[in-house]
């Protein structure tokens, strides 16, 4: 109701306002990609921009690129994208990193679909096969490599994953997908837009998958229990309404189930979510005003031996201005305010929550057609609040939640210069935010020999990047080089259950802590054909090297060990060929070894050597008619199985899919 | 002295603004297959283009060589139509002296080299409100033409906002965004 009295109150305000030059309407991002001949984004700075003149490290994968890969999920896609880390626990759980840290139920990721944060918001993880988003209705994955809280909020530590859809007033996305495989997968999707002339669009979608889990032969007992058959089910619904010439307004609801294994820890876990956001967007005497309010909820319960539930439901509201000073100027205010609330096992039954308070700018400066300059601010201000109980003796108190506040301050800065028409040089400074969650800050779990508490004195961790990315186009060949060196230093790491054990009655009681500071240098140098038919081609390299300066009380584990957790080589490669109705293509990727943990209920974190590894995908299409592609994938063709980290292996697995357009 | 984030951030942007500053320049050349498309595709981003199928009149003088090879060129790329957004652009062939007939057109293609001439092209698309696009920057930077397109090696669009405004020709908000306005 909340929502709904405040998206009438803007709509009204901005109404009184409107600008004659209305300029708030949907972005065509087809028509203006095929014009520009590269994709075209607003989530840098809110401008539309080419890829090539953002002021961030920005890759974009299209449309193209998922359906040419094959693959049925987003994380099976980003692991050939170079400077990205990928591994999966188990069947429907992948995991994506960017430039390493990279973690179980990873919490230093920012993903969004359309600009909204998507993550769970109690822990901060991104559940990838909970996401309320077809394949089929994904327009662009743009990737942002580095820190950049201060352009897209907090938890944008290690980069941001900003998923944009189709826009159901431009365009007219009618699908139906079918999938069969390995595994018993049985996968369905449906897409369907319906549109009233030039002012109103709507596009729904559902979704869902069932499989088996991969075999767990050669997984340790205590981590192949209990596991569950994977599944999803999702439903999305978004619509776009040009209420006036400046003024659109945008209304989405969704719903997101899944269940996933996570064999290290040995829990199944079942969550649901859904999500209703209301956005307007108006062209006003004093610039673009961009309201935007969401409110998401999550049920999540683990399942099996360390059984527990949580409820949380996040409520965000969002308030940007962006205009233009001067010709070669353009400056974006912002305002944002976020409450963040859960109670249940997780919390020994208390509720705990905190609101966040945001303000930020972004100045953009054209300083010449050939060199951009853009800087910006941001600070987070979030106090803590708790109602109910805190378990006896672990010396916290409710004033201690009570009483907490912490602020973080983070910045961009990036100059992008044209230094010809085949050069571009990228110079970039920024620091960004990993906030604690409320896992981290105030988690009761009480479980049988074991006590997991948070710690509301816990401090966020910064990660400043000192960035130079350098692009050439060899055009005489058809060929792009990118490449970036980045150095990176966290202050401040923090991780739940990672403090010293503590004697806690007949229980082990373990607390969340900052426990050290980290660096990483690493350099990513990749080449790709210029064209993509008939011949695609594109190869990767990225070194990364971390060292860690860990307390010496804090012991090795997933959450707190990353120079040893991140590959120091990767190789990404693919090639591609179209043959009149024919598509073939070949993915594949190299990692050096690692070594990651398992959770022991006994012993604990236990390192566990992951060898590095090759993965191959071969994926071939053939378009039957016009409104009709069928398609045959062979993930992992070069080995049966695959442990890219302890639990469940990878198996290879083959998928045969139907799509028909309408 | 242990120097903090801004000092460097200071720093570099100081010594790249003095480093890198640069300027670019535009000048006409052959037209090619590309440089119609994206003329094409910069038509479909005027917001107030009248409705259903138009004619581009593609303006030449028949006694500069260049100005008639390259009116012939865009006659054969535009073939039997050119498509911008949901119209359909056909082309009729309109000599500088029969300037006139391109009135009734839907926008105006303007040849290189036109000189003085250009500017009689540059009061009817004021007088008759009509889009002109051209791959003859100076002609643009002139007046004469509202839009120049460059696609070589990069697509660049400039557009003449005082000739805008004069036409009252509105332009795709974020198309206006990724263009140069001058």
């Amino acid at each position: 109701m909340m929502n709904r009295t405040l998206l009438a109150a803007t709509a009204a305000a901005a109404a009184l306002l409107v600008h004659h030059s209305a300029q708030a309407q949907s972005v065509n991002y087809g028509d203006l990609e095929e014009l520009f001949g590269e994709p075209v984004t607003t989530s840098a700075t809110g401008k539309p921009q080419r890829v090539s003149e953002v002021p961030i490290n920005m890759e974009i994968l299209t449309q193209d690129d998922i359906r040419r890969s094959g693959v049925d999920t987003i994380p099976d896609l980003l692991q050939f994208v170079t400077g990205l880390n990928f591994r999966r626990s188990s069947f429907n759980d992948g995991e994506v990193g960017i430039r390493g840290y990279d973690q179980p139920w990873n919490p230093r990721l920012l993903v969004l679909v359309n600009d909204r944060p998507i993550y769970e918001d109690f822990y901060g993880d991104v559940v990838w096969s909970a996401m309320p988003v077809q394949l089929d209705e994904i327009r662009q994955i743009e990737i942002v490599k580095g820190p950049n809280s201060a352009l897209f909020g907090f938890n944008a530590a290690s980069g941001v994953i900003n998923i944009v859809t189709y826009d159901p007033l431009q365009d007219n996305v009618n699908a139906i997908t079918g999938r069969i495989g390995t595994q018993s997968l049985k996968e369905g999707s449906a897409v369907a837009t319906f549109k009233d002339g030039r002012t109103l669009g709507v596009r729904l979608s559902v979704g869902g998958m069932s499989a088996h889990e991969f075999s767990t032969s050669g997984t340790p007992p205590g981590n192949a229990q209990g596991l569950l058959q994977p599944r999803t089910g999702t439903v999305n619904l978004d619509s776009r309404w040009q209420a006036a010439p400046g003024i659109l307004v945008t209304l989405e609801g969704n719903i997101g189930t899944m269940r996933r294994n996570f064999p290290a820890d040995a829990t199944p876990e079942d969550d649901r979510t859904n999500t209703i956001r209301g956005r307007v967007q108006a062209s006003t005497s004093l610039g673009e005003i961009d309201f935007d309010v969401y409110h998401t909820s999550w049920h999540i319960h683990y399942e099996g031996s360390q059984a527990q539930v949580a409820d949380n439901a996040a409520t965000d509201v969002r308030l940007s201005d962006l205009f233009l000073a001067g010709k070669d100027h353009t400056v974006r205010l912002n305002f944002e305010y976020k409450n963040n609330e859960a109670e249940g096992q997780f919390f020994n039954g208390s509720t705990v929550g905190y609101n966040v308070y945001s303000v930020g700018g972004m100045w953009n400066w054209q300083i010449t057609p050939a060199i951009a300059l853009t800087n910006a601010i941001r600070e987070d201000y979030l106090t803590l609040y708790e109602n109910g109980q805190v378990l006896p003796a672990t010396g916290l108190t409710s004033h201690d939640f009570n009483h907490r506040s912490l602020a973080a301050f983070s910045f961009n800065t990036g100059l992008v210069s044209h230094l010809s028409d085949a050069d571009v040089l990228r110079l970039m400074v920024s620091r960004g935010y990993q906030l604690p969650s409320l896992d981290d800050l105030a988690q009761q779990i009480v479980q049988p020999g074991v006590v997991l508490v948070g710690s509301p004195s816990l401090s966020p961790t910064s990660v400043l990047n000192y960035e130079v990315d350098y692009d050439h186009s060899f055009r005489n060949i058809g060929t792009i080089l990118r490449t970036a060196l980045f150095k990176q230093q966290n202050a401040n790491l923090f991780g739940y259950d990672v403090s010293a054990p503590i004697t806690y009655g007949p229980n082990i009681l373990y607390q969340s802590q900052n426990f050290g500071s980290s660096r990483e240098l690493g350099v990513e140098v990749s080449l790709r054909s210029e064209k993509k038919i008939p011949f695609r081609w594109k190869v990767g390299y990225s070194y990364a090297t971390i060292k860690d300066s860990v307390y010496p009380t804090i012991a090795a584990g997933a959450y707190t060990a990353f120079s040893g957790g991140t590959p120091k080589h990767s190789v990404d490669a693919s090639v591609g060929y179209t043959l009149d109705r024919w598509e073939f293509d070949v993915l594949g990727r190299w990692q050096s070894s690692i070594t990651d943990y398992r959770y022991d209920t006994v012993l604990g974190y236990v390192p566990s050597a992951i060898k590095d590894y090759v993965t191959i995908n071969l994926h071939a299409g053939y378009r039957v008619t016009a409104h009709l592609t069928l398609g045959a994938t062979a993930e992992q063709v070069n080995q049966a199985k695959i442990w890219n980290r302890p639990g469940v292996p990878d198996e290879r697995r083959v998928i045969v899919s139907a799509t028909a357009h309408f | 002295m242990r120097r903090g984030p801004f000092t460097t951030i200071a720093a570099f942007q100081a010594g790249l603004l003095a480093g890198f500053v640069t300027t670019t320049t535009a000048s006409a050349a052959d037209i090619s297959t590309k440089d119609i498309q994206v003329l094409g595709r910069s038509l479909g981003f005027i917001e107030n283009l009248p409705a259903g199928d138009l004619k581009l009149a593609i303006v030449f003088d028949p006694a500069n060589p260049q100005s008639a090879q390259e009116a012939d060129a865009v006659r054969k790329g535009v073939g039997d139509g050119l498509k911008a957004g949901t119209h359909v652009f056909t082309p009729i062939m309109v000599p500088i002296d029969a300037l006139g007939s391109a009135g009734s057109a839907g926008a105006i293609f303007l040849t290189s080299g036109l000189g003085a001439n250009a500017a009689k092209v540059g009061s009817l698309s004021k007088d008759k409100k009509l889009p002109c696009g051209t791959i003859d920057i100076p002609q643009v930077q002139g007046g004469q033409c509202l839009m120049g397109i460059k696609t070589d090696p990069k697509v660049e669009i400039i557009v003449n906002k005082s000739v805008a405004e004069a036409a009252g020709i509105t332009f795709d908000p974020a198309f206006k965004m990724l263009i140069t306005q001058i």
